[in-house]
């Protein structure tokens, strides 16, 4: 390929990756995170003063017990089949605010009590899990989404900018370097550079997936309201597809089947869906509908954790397979497709651990591109003695490297811990908010006033203590001291805590050693 | 043909990064127009029927993002930003000029 091609497309990949660079540090390394949303999603919930969930056999009386007395449930609805300290009930329903889209939906439960009366609750599980899910899907940015998906629209452009050039300034060497890790001599950059390709070009085809996706999912009403405008016929057909609007009977069924009768019609015929939950749907007519949530254990999914069937509620007859795993018809399939690997949905635990991996490797390869390009402008010791003062640009990019992205990381870590220490009954949203993004602030002014090469260090150390609140919060959790009562005792996310603060250790001593051992003319030296 | 003989026959100018701001707004102005023009091609050029929210419109949606993020990668190899405004604004001509043809003649 030609020389001046090949240097135009450096710059590309230079700047398109430092522009983004840090956002996606932040995505990725929270999007790793949500890959287990739910299980943290029940970690972090304490028990709720509820009754006993209602038996499915019982769920019919609970059903017309609650209908009576609270009718505001009767136009939408939902059965849970799993429950769960953070969906403790049988019998749930959604209350939006009309008024306000941002208003998070209130969410209630109802049970029987001992004497078979109707006991209703509203529902609140830990906000945190959803918190960090908000974070990865804002690039980290604290702004509502108005504001945030414009911006990670152009951060996830400028991410598929640096991709592809990042391929063809890679192609004529491709062949001949892909495998060299060069380790030896003086030129650690080598090293850097040779790791930064290598894990950059084995991810590629998972980076081109999220990179498209993430641009759709920013900005997918947009390009809709452009089609409909000038692409689409004037009047496209299909007010609605089966899954939205599923046929109505012309009458309200006179007999209903149970919950437990519909999952047994499910069952038969499709086997291998596992009904999570049912939401029955009313119509002003009466016609009611079923929309029915499960899992297909090995099938691509469009939600991140369940497929959706649209089943009659009389006869328990699948109307609308649109979203349901291996039943969508091809074109519904190949969109659920870039869903489900965007979500890492289609393989159970193995392939949710192999996107913590992927995730991780992503923000390694951000993490490394900044490095590459402070390593770029660095200047050299000319005469021995005489100290180097490294330029304005690549001190900022260095403070901000490590303040942001290990700030991001500490912020993750100390609001996930949060939600053990918090004390029983405070609202803890806004807590998880300010504990992040407090940390995240202090990292970045930490790094900003002591240096690259000394918060390289500093930072990932107090990433470490900060991670191990964790399974502290754990234990401190199952002795039961702020008045909060956990389901499960420490387990595998205070393992796993306690594992991740070993390694954030280990990033510390090794920064610490080059810090003060290593070459003076660098923005890394402490010496 | 390599670059050192068009060089030597006095046509070749090296590429450069001269003028990215033009190139680039470009790439994401009529970069998005051609790629909903592009969009409309799959609709209309391709079998089947695009109802709302079934397969072929969603996956037409989704194509505009690939549209689009492949032609930004091309717009810094023009050799000036009028160039690319130029070429990319007659492609979107064109693109759109057929698409709404088709559009108003199958409605």
């Amino acid at each position: 390929m030609r020389n001046d091609i090949l240097r135009v497309y450096k710059a590309v990949h230079t700047w398109a990756g430092v522009i983004a660079a840090l956002f996606l540090f932040i995505a990725f390394y929270a999007g790793a995170v949500t890959m287990f949303e739910e299980p943290l999603r029940r970690w972090s919930t304490p028990v709720p003063d509820f009754p006993a969930a209602v038996s499915l056999e019982d769920t019919p009386l609970l059903i017309e017990k609650t209908l009576a007395s609270h009718p505001e449930a009767a136009r939408s609805y939902a059965i849970q089949f799993e429950i769960t300290p953070d969906m403790p009930a049988r019998l749930t329903w959604t209350i939006r605010d009309r008024d306000d889209d941002h208003a998070t939906p209130r969410v209630f439960g109802a049970a029987l009590n001992t004497d078979g009366e109707v006991w209703v609750r509203e529902i609140k599980p830990s906000p945190v899990a959803q918190f960090i899910d908000t974070l990865h899907r804002r690039v980290g940015l604290p702004f509502e989404d108005d504001v945030s998906m414009p911006i990670m629209a152009l951060v996830s452009m400028a991410y598929f900018l640096a991709l592809v050039s990042g391929v063809v300034i890679l192609v004529p060497t491709l062949v001949k370097n892909l495998l060299l890790v060069r380790t030896e001599g003086r030129a650690v950059r080598r090293k850097w550079l040779d790791l930064h390709n290598l894990v950059g070009f084995f991810s590629l085809p998972f980076h081109l997936v999220i990179a498209l996706s993430a641009l759709v999912f920013a900005l997918h009403d947009e390009f809709y309201d452009t089609q409909a405008a000038v692409v689409h016929a004037k009047s496209i057909p299909g007010a609605a597809s089966s899954s939205a609007r599923p046929p109505a009977p012309s009458e309200p069924p006179a007999i209903q089947l149970t919950p437990l009768e519909l999952r047994e019609r499910m069952q038969a015929q499709a086997p291998a869906f596992k009904v999570r939950r049912i939401e029955y749907q009313a119509s002003p007519g009466g016609a009611v509908s079923a929309r029915v949530m499960g899992v297909e254990e090995g099938s691509m999914m469009r939600a991140p954790t369940f497929g959706i069937a649209v089943a009659d509620p009389a006869t328990g007859r699948l109307v609308g397979t649109d979203y349901m795993p291996g039943m969508q018809p091809a074109g519904l399939a190949a969109v659920s497709a870039f869903f489900s690997l965007h979500f890492g949905n289609f393989g159970g635990t193995p392939i949710r651990w192999a996107y913590v991996f992927f995730g991780l490797s992503g923000a390694f390869l951000f993490y490394s591109g900044n490095l590459l390009w402070i390593e770029a402008r660095r200047k050299r010791l000319v005469a021995a003695g005489s100290p180097v003062a490294q330029p304005r640009s690549v001190r900022v990019l260095a403070a901000l490297t490590v303040g942001v992205g290990v700030g991001a990381m500490a912020g993750i870590s100390a609001t996930l811990a949060a939600a053990k220490w918090l004390p029983a009954g405070v609202d803890a949203g806004p807590w998880h908010a300010w504990i992040h993004y407090g940390m995240q602030a202090f990292a970045v002014a930490w790094a900003f006033a002591r240096g690259a090469g000394r918060a390289a260090y500093e930072l990932p150390a107090l990433c470490a203590v900060v991670t191990l609140l964790i399974p502290a919060g754990g234990l401190l959790a199952a002795g039961r001291l702020t008045g909060a009562v956990f389901a499960e005792g420490p387990g595998v996310v205070e393992l796993v805590a306690t594992l991740a603060a070993v390694m954030f250790l280990a990033m510390a001593r090794a920064a610490r050693r080059r810090a003060r051992s290593g070459p003076t003319d660098s923005v890394w030296s402490a010496a | 043909m390599t670059g050192r003989a068009m060089q030597e026959r006095g046509t070749y100018v090296p590429l450069t990064l001269a003028g990215w701001p033009g190139k680039l707004a470009a790439g994401i102005v009529l970069g998005y127009i051609l790629a909903i023009g592009l969009s409309g091609w799959l609709v209309w050029f391709t079998p089947g029927e695009a109802v709302r929210y079934n397969g072929k419109h969603q996956l037409a949606m989704w194509s505009v993002a690939l549209f689009w993020n492949v032609i930004l990668t091309t717009c810094f190899l023009f050799k000036n930003a009028r160039r690319a405004w130029l070429w990319l604004g007659a492609a979107a001509v064109v693109c759109h000029g057929v698409l709404q043809a088709a559009r108003l003649g199958f409605n």
